[in-house]
Protein backbone atom coordinates (compact mmCIF):
# COMPACT_ATOMS: atom_id res chain seq x y z
CA UNK A 1 0.00 0.00 0.00
CA UNK A 2 2.96 2.46 1.00
CA UNK A 3 4.96 1.40 -2.08
CA UNK A 4 1.62 2.75 -3.92
CA UNK A 5 1.31 5.61 -2.20
CA UNK A 6 4.88 6.50 -2.85
CA UNK A 7 4.88 5.54 -7.09
CA UNK A 8 1.85 7.46 -7.77
CA UNK A 9 3.02 11.23 -6.86
CA UNK A 10 6.32 10.15 -8.61
CA UNK A 11 4.45 8.98 -11.83
CA UNK A 12 2.13 11.68 -11.64
CA UNK A 13 5.13 14.44 -11.21
CA UNK A 14 7.49 12.54 -14.29
CA UNK A 15 4.19 12.30 -16.41
CA UNK A 16 3.66 16.20 -16.06
CA UNK A 17 7.31 16.26 -16.86
CA UNK A 18 7.44 14.94 -19.51
CA UNK A 19 4.21 16.43 -21.27
CA UNK A 20 5.91 19.93 -20.00
CA UNK A 21 9.08 18.73 -22.04
CA UNK A 22 6.51 17.32 -24.99
CA UNK A 23 5.09 21.13 -25.01
CA UNK A 24 8.10 22.62 -25.07
CA UNK A 25 9.65 20.82 -28.19
CA UNK A 26 5.84 21.22 -30.23
CA UNK A 27 6.21 24.80 -29.59
CA UNK A 28 9.74 25.58 -31.00
CA UNK A 29 9.10 23.63 -33.93
CA UNK A 30 5.41 25.32 -34.56
CA UNK A 31 5.57 28.86 -33.33
CA UNK A 32 6.68 29.93 -37.44
CA UNK A 33 3.51 27.39 -38.42
CA UNK A 34 1.10 29.34 -36.01
CA UNK A 35 2.93 32.94 -37.11
CA UNK A 36 1.82 32.12 -40.69
CA UNK A 37 -1.59 30.64 -40.50
CA UNK A 38 -2.66 33.53 -38.29
CA UNK A 39 -0.89 36.34 -40.62
CA UNK A 40 -2.78 34.39 -43.58
CA UNK A 41 -5.92 35.68 -42.17
CA UNK A 42 -4.90 39.11 -39.84
CA UNK A 43 -2.18 40.30 -42.23
CA UNK A 44 -0.22 42.31 -39.64
CA UNK A 45 2.63 41.05 -38.32
CA UNK A 46 1.84 42.17 -34.68
CA UNK A 47 -1.47 40.87 -34.26
CA UNK A 48 -0.66 37.35 -35.90
CA UNK A 49 2.24 37.22 -33.47
CA UNK A 50 -0.51 37.50 -30.43
CA UNK A 51 -2.95 35.25 -31.75
CA UNK A 52 0.10 32.53 -32.59
CA UNK A 53 1.04 33.24 -28.75
CA UNK A 54 -2.93 32.89 -27.69
CA UNK A 55 -2.74 29.76 -29.67
CA UNK A 56 -0.05 28.38 -27.47
CA UNK A 57 -1.19 29.18 -24.50
CA UNK A 58 -4.41 27.50 -25.16
CA UNK A 59 -3.08 24.30 -26.08
CA UNK A 60 -0.77 24.45 -23.47
CA UNK A 61 -4.42 24.53 -21.03
CA UNK A 62 -5.74 21.56 -23.21
CA UNK A 63 -3.30 19.19 -24.73
CA UNK A 64 -4.42 16.87 -22.19
CA UNK A 65 -7.33 16.32 -24.20
CA UNK A 66 -5.25 15.90 -27.24
CA UNK A 67 -5.09 11.38 -27.42
CA UNK A 68 -2.74 11.41 -30.50
CA UNK A 69 -0.47 13.86 -29.94
CA UNK A 70 1.16 13.08 -33.66
CA UNK A 71 -2.22 15.31 -34.25
CA UNK A 72 -0.67 18.71 -32.16
CA UNK A 73 0.01 20.25 -35.79
CA UNK A 74 -3.29 19.48 -37.05
CA UNK A 75 -4.78 20.40 -33.85
CA UNK A 76 -2.98 23.54 -33.28
CA UNK A 77 -3.26 24.89 -37.45
CA UNK A 78 -7.18 24.78 -36.85
CA UNK A 79 -6.96 26.68 -33.08
CA UNK A 80 -5.06 29.10 -34.87
CA UNK A 81 -7.16 29.59 -37.84
CA UNK A 82 -10.42 29.91 -35.48
CA UNK A 83 -8.52 32.20 -33.43
CA UNK A 84 -7.42 34.85 -36.10
CA UNK A 85 -10.76 34.37 -37.83
CA UNK A 86 -12.24 35.64 -34.47
CA UNK A 87 -10.06 38.29 -34.20
CA UNK A 88 -10.35 39.71 -37.46
CA UNK A 89 -14.61 39.85 -37.10
CA UNK A 90 -13.58 41.68 -33.65
CA UNK A 91 -10.97 44.08 -35.15
CA UNK A 92 -13.70 44.79 -38.30
CA UNK A 93 -16.04 45.76 -36.05
CA UNK A 94 -13.89 48.30 -34.15
CA UNK A 95 -12.34 49.35 -37.04
CA UNK A 96 -15.86 50.24 -39.01
CA UNK A 97 -16.69 52.52 -35.38
CA UNK A 98 -13.40 53.79 -35.50
CA UNK A 99 -13.49 54.65 -39.04
CA UNK A 100 -16.88 56.40 -38.64
CA UNK A 101 -15.31 58.51 -36.16
CA UNK A 102 -12.06 59.45 -37.42
CA UNK A 103 -11.41 60.19 -41.23
CA UNK A 104 -8.39 57.99 -42.73
CA UNK A 105 -5.23 59.83 -43.46
CA UNK A 106 -3.98 59.12 -46.57
CA UNK A 107 -0.21 59.43 -46.84
CA UNK A 108 1.93 59.85 -50.19
CA UNK A 109 3.74 57.58 -51.66
CA UNK A 110 5.77 56.53 -54.87
CA UNK A 111 4.08 55.03 -57.56
CA UNK A 112 5.90 51.63 -57.29
CA UNK A 113 4.86 51.13 -53.63
CA UNK A 114 1.07 51.73 -54.94
CA UNK A 115 1.01 49.44 -57.44
CA UNK A 116 2.54 46.97 -55.05
CA UNK A 117 0.53 47.33 -52.41
CA UNK A 118 -2.97 47.39 -55.03
CA UNK A 119 -1.02 43.44 -56.50
CA UNK A 120 -0.78 42.65 -52.61
CA UNK A 121 -4.97 43.71 -51.98
CA UNK A 122 -5.92 41.71 -55.03
CA UNK A 123 -4.61 38.81 -54.31
CA UNK A 124 -5.49 38.78 -50.45
CA UNK A 125 -9.17 39.78 -52.03
CA UNK A 126 -9.25 37.27 -54.21
CA UNK A 127 -7.93 34.67 -51.39
CA UNK A 128 -10.46 36.15 -48.82
CA UNK A 129 -13.26 35.64 -51.59
CA UNK A 130 -12.82 31.97 -51.33
CA UNK A 131 -14.86 29.33 -49.35
CA UNK A 132 -12.89 28.81 -45.95
CA UNK A 133 -12.23 25.33 -46.79
CA UNK A 134 -10.67 26.24 -50.12
CA UNK A 135 -8.88 28.94 -48.74
CA UNK A 136 -7.63 27.02 -46.20
CA UNK A 137 -6.05 24.58 -48.38
CA UNK A 138 -4.64 27.04 -50.52
CA UNK A 139 -3.19 29.31 -47.20
CA UNK A 140 -1.46 25.90 -46.19
CA UNK A 141 0.24 24.69 -49.46
CA UNK A 142 1.45 28.15 -49.66
CA UNK A 143 3.04 27.63 -46.07
CA UNK A 144 4.00 24.25 -47.05
CA UNK A 145 5.55 25.18 -49.97
CA UNK A 146 2.89 23.75 -52.42
CA UNK A 147 3.42 19.75 -50.54
CA UNK A 148 -0.02 17.91 -51.13
CA UNK A 149 1.10 15.46 -48.70
CA UNK A 150 1.67 17.87 -45.70
CA UNK A 151 -1.21 20.03 -45.89
CA UNK A 152 -3.28 16.87 -46.15
CA UNK A 153 -1.57 16.29 -42.55
CA UNK A 154 -2.28 19.05 -41.06
CA UNK A 155 -5.90 19.11 -42.29
CA UNK A 156 -5.99 15.57 -41.40
CA UNK A 157 -7.76 14.71 -44.84
CA UNK A 158 -6.60 12.49 -47.48
CA UNK A 159 -4.29 13.77 -50.08
CA UNK A 160 -7.06 13.46 -53.04
CA UNK A 161 -9.50 15.57 -50.76
CA UNK A 162 -6.12 18.24 -50.86
CA UNK A 163 -5.95 17.98 -54.47
CA UNK A 164 -9.36 18.70 -55.04
CA UNK A 165 -10.16 21.45 -53.21
CA UNK A 166 -6.89 22.96 -54.33
CA UNK A 167 -8.12 22.58 -58.31
CA UNK A 168 -11.26 24.10 -57.00
CA UNK A 169 -9.42 26.78 -55.58
CA UNK A 170 -7.19 27.69 -58.73
CA UNK A 171 -10.84 27.41 -60.90
CA UNK A 172 -11.89 30.20 -58.40
CA UNK A 173 -9.20 32.12 -58.07
CA UNK A 174 -8.87 31.78 -62.36
CA UNK A 175 -12.44 33.20 -63.23
CA UNK A 176 -12.62 36.09 -60.32
CA UNK A 177 -8.83 37.10 -61.48
CA UNK A 178 -11.00 37.06 -65.11
CA UNK A 179 -13.78 39.14 -63.23
CA UNK A 180 -11.38 42.00 -61.69
CA UNK A 181 -9.56 42.49 -64.95
CA UNK A 182 -12.88 42.58 -66.97
CA UNK A 183 -13.93 45.57 -64.65
CA UNK A 184 -11.15 47.55 -64.15
CA UNK A 185 -10.30 47.87 -68.49
CA UNK B 1 -5.28 33.41 -67.44
CA UNK B 2 -3.32 30.16 -66.07
CA UNK B 3 0.11 31.76 -65.40
CA UNK B 4 -1.58 34.65 -63.87
CA UNK B 5 -3.03 32.10 -61.49
CA UNK B 6 0.40 30.60 -61.12
CA UNK B 7 1.68 33.91 -60.34
CA UNK B 8 -0.58 34.79 -57.52
CA UNK B 9 0.23 31.84 -55.88
CA UNK B 10 3.53 32.13 -56.02
CA UNK B 11 2.66 35.86 -54.82
CA UNK B 12 1.18 34.16 -52.29
CA UNK B 13 3.86 31.68 -51.18
CA UNK B 14 6.29 34.59 -51.48
CA UNK B 15 3.91 36.78 -48.78
CA UNK B 16 3.64 34.04 -46.66
CA UNK B 17 7.44 33.32 -46.54
CA UNK B 18 7.26 35.61 -43.28
CA UNK B 19 9.40 35.23 -40.03
CA UNK B 20 7.71 36.69 -36.55
CA UNK B 21 9.61 39.65 -35.30
CA UNK B 22 9.41 38.32 -31.65
CA UNK B 23 10.42 35.03 -30.28
CA UNK B 24 6.90 33.41 -30.07
CA UNK B 25 8.02 30.54 -28.15
CA UNK B 26 9.92 32.22 -25.30
CA UNK B 27 6.66 35.01 -24.69
CA UNK B 28 4.34 31.56 -24.60
CA UNK B 29 7.12 30.26 -21.95
CA UNK B 30 7.16 33.35 -19.89
CA UNK B 31 3.23 34.26 -19.92
CA UNK B 32 2.97 30.08 -18.71
CA UNK B 33 5.69 30.99 -16.01
CA UNK B 34 3.89 34.04 -14.71
CA UNK B 35 0.24 31.85 -14.38
CA UNK B 36 -0.25 30.16 -11.30
CA UNK B 37 -1.47 26.75 -13.48
CA UNK B 38 0.10 24.14 -11.58
CA UNK B 39 -2.84 24.10 -8.50
CA UNK B 40 -5.54 25.36 -11.47
CA UNK B 41 -4.72 22.39 -14.05
CA UNK B 42 -3.83 19.25 -12.11
CA UNK B 43 -6.03 20.01 -9.29
CA UNK B 44 -9.32 21.47 -10.60
CA UNK B 45 -10.26 17.70 -10.89
CA UNK B 46 -9.91 16.71 -7.48
CA UNK B 47 -11.05 20.27 -6.22
CA UNK B 48 -14.08 19.76 -7.78
CA UNK B 49 -14.98 16.51 -6.89
CA UNK B 50 -14.17 17.85 -3.16
CA UNK B 51 -16.78 20.85 -3.24
CA UNK B 52 -19.07 18.17 -4.54
CA UNK B 53 -18.71 15.65 -1.16
CA UNK B 54 -18.56 18.55 0.77
CA UNK B 55 -21.94 19.79 -0.35
CA UNK B 56 -23.88 16.36 -0.07
CA UNK B 57 -22.16 15.79 3.31
CA UNK B 58 -23.17 19.25 4.29
CA UNK B 59 -27.00 18.32 3.41
CA UNK B 60 -26.83 14.52 4.74
CA UNK B 61 -25.99 16.40 7.94
CA UNK B 62 -28.84 18.94 8.12
CA UNK B 63 -30.98 16.53 7.34
CA UNK B 64 -30.34 14.22 9.91
CA UNK B 65 -29.87 16.78 12.38
CA UNK B 66 -33.75 18.13 11.08
CA UNK B 67 -34.61 14.43 11.31
CA UNK B 68 -33.57 13.81 15.32
CA UNK B 69 -35.00 17.49 15.88
CA UNK B 70 -38.65 17.48 14.31
CA UNK B 71 -39.14 13.63 13.74
CA UNK B 72 -39.49 12.11 10.49
CA UNK B 73 -41.44 13.57 7.76
CA UNK B 74 -44.30 12.42 6.88
CA UNK B 75 -44.87 11.45 3.45
CA UNK B 76 -46.45 13.98 1.13
CA UNK B 77 -50.13 12.55 0.98
CA UNK B 78 -50.97 11.81 -2.43
CA UNK B 79 -53.91 13.20 -4.47
CA UNK B 80 -56.70 12.21 -1.80
CA UNK B 81 -60.44 12.67 -2.35
CA UNK B 82 -63.02 15.58 -1.56
CA UNK B 83 -64.27 13.21 1.44
CA UNK B 84 -60.55 12.51 2.68
CA UNK B 85 -59.72 16.01 2.74
CA UNK B 86 -62.70 16.41 4.62
CA UNK B 87 -62.24 14.27 7.14
CA UNK B 88 -58.67 15.12 7.45
CA UNK B 89 -60.08 18.98 7.94
CA UNK B 90 -62.49 17.80 10.99
CA UNK B 91 -59.92 15.68 12.21
CA UNK B 92 -57.44 18.79 13.00
CA UNK B 93 -60.42 20.89 14.07
CA UNK B 94 -61.52 18.23 16.53
CA UNK B 95 -57.84 17.43 17.91
CA UNK B 96 -57.23 17.86 21.47
CA UNK B 97 -54.62 20.98 22.56
CA UNK B 98 -52.10 18.12 22.97
CA UNK B 99 -52.03 16.78 19.36
CA UNK B 100 -51.53 20.24 18.18
CA UNK B 101 -48.63 19.40 15.47
CA UNK B 102 -45.57 20.45 16.07
CA UNK B 103 -44.01 23.76 15.02
CA UNK B 104 -42.42 21.51 12.29
CA UNK B 105 -45.21 19.72 10.68
CA UNK B 106 -47.57 23.05 10.90
CA UNK B 107 -44.87 24.59 9.06
CA UNK B 108 -45.15 22.08 6.66
CA UNK B 109 -49.10 22.33 6.24
CA UNK B 110 -48.39 25.15 5.20
CA UNK B 111 -46.33 24.48 2.54
CA UNK B 112 -49.25 22.38 1.08
CA UNK B 113 -51.54 22.80 -1.61
CA UNK B 114 -53.33 26.24 -1.31
CA UNK B 115 -56.65 23.34 -2.52
CA UNK B 116 -56.26 21.51 0.52
CA UNK B 117 -56.65 24.22 2.51
CA UNK B 118 -59.79 25.33 0.75
CA UNK B 119 -61.28 22.53 2.80
CA UNK B 120 -60.35 23.99 5.79
CA UNK B 121 -62.75 27.09 4.91
CA UNK B 122 -65.31 24.40 4.21
CA UNK B 123 -65.42 23.47 7.43
CA UNK B 124 -64.91 27.45 9.17
CA UNK B 125 -67.91 27.62 11.45
CA UNK B 126 -69.74 30.78 10.40
CA UNK B 127 -73.19 32.21 11.84
CA UNK B 128 -76.05 30.98 9.65
CA UNK B 129 -76.57 34.68 8.47
CA UNK B 130 -73.12 34.83 6.85
CA UNK B 131 -72.99 31.30 5.41
CA UNK B 132 -74.14 33.18 1.88
CA UNK B 133 -71.33 35.21 2.59
CA UNK B 134 -69.10 32.63 2.83
CA UNK B 135 -70.36 30.38 -0.14
CA UNK B 136 -69.57 33.24 -3.00
CA UNK B 137 -66.42 33.72 -0.91
CA UNK B 138 -65.47 30.05 -1.38
CA UNK B 139 -66.56 30.07 -5.33
CA UNK B 140 -64.65 32.63 -5.64
CA UNK B 141 -61.81 31.12 -4.39
CA UNK B 142 -62.34 27.85 -5.72
CA UNK B 143 -62.70 30.03 -9.42
CA UNK B 144 -58.87 31.65 -8.51
CA UNK B 145 -59.93 34.77 -7.64
CA UNK B 146 -57.23 36.87 -5.67
CA UNK B 147 -58.07 36.94 -2.02
CA UNK B 148 -56.22 38.60 0.58
CA UNK B 149 -57.20 37.86 4.30
CA UNK B 150 -57.44 40.29 7.13
CA UNK B 151 -55.53 40.33 9.70
CA UNK B 152 -58.34 40.23 12.50
CA UNK B 153 -60.22 37.64 10.42
CA UNK B 154 -57.85 34.90 9.96
CA UNK B 155 -59.48 31.55 11.10
CA UNK B 156 -57.52 30.24 13.71
CA UNK B 157 -57.89 26.93 15.13
CA UNK B 158 -58.61 26.59 19.31
CA UNK B 159 -54.65 27.58 19.89
CA UNK B 160 -54.60 29.84 17.73
CA UNK B 161 -53.00 28.75 15.02
CA UNK B 162 -53.57 29.11 11.71
CA UNK B 163 -56.02 27.33 9.57
CA UNK B 164 -54.97 28.41 6.10
CA UNK B 165 -52.03 29.08 4.65
CA UNK B 166 -50.29 32.35 4.87
CA UNK B 167 -50.16 32.86 1.15
CA UNK B 168 -54.20 31.96 0.78
CA UNK B 169 -55.92 35.15 -0.47
CA UNK B 170 -59.40 35.61 0.70
CA UNK B 171 -61.11 38.73 -0.62
CA UNK B 172 -60.72 41.74 1.95
CA UNK B 173 -64.29 42.65 2.18
CA UNK B 174 -65.84 39.32 2.17
CA UNK B 175 -63.91 38.39 5.58
CA UNK B 176 -64.06 41.81 6.88
CA UNK B 177 -67.76 40.62 7.60
CA UNK B 178 -67.02 37.87 9.14
CA UNK B 179 -66.64 37.56 12.88
CA UNK B 180 -63.50 36.24 14.10
CA UNK B 181 -64.03 32.81 15.12
CA UNK B 182 -65.22 31.58 18.82
CA UNK B 183 -63.50 28.49 19.77
CA UNK B 184 -66.43 27.82 22.08
CA UNK B 185 -68.56 28.34 19.39
CA UNK B 186 -66.83 25.71 17.48
CA UNK B 187 -66.61 23.30 20.41
CA UNK B 188 -71.10 23.87 20.31
CA UNK B 189 -71.30 23.38 16.96
CA UNK B 190 -69.35 19.90 16.91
Amino acid sequence: MNEYAVRLPAGFVSDEAALEREFDSRLSDSSTLAFRVAFSVLRHREDAEDVAQEAFVRAHRSIRQLRDRGRFRAWLVRMTWRLAIDKRRGDRRRCAREEAVAPVETSASSEDALIAQERGMRLWRAIDALPEKLRLVIVLSAIEEQSVRDVAALLEVAEGTVKSRLFDARKRLQEMLCETKSTTR
Amino acid sequence: MRDEVDDTLTELVESLRIEPRRDIAADVRARLAQRPVRIARSGSWYFGVAAVAAVTLILFARAAWRTREYGDPAPRPAAQSAADRDEHVRQRLSAPSEAVPSRAIHARERREQPSRMLAAYDNVLVPDDQARAVDRLLARVRSGAVIVPAANSLPLDKDGLLLAPEPVRIVRVIVDRLPPLDPDSAEEAQ
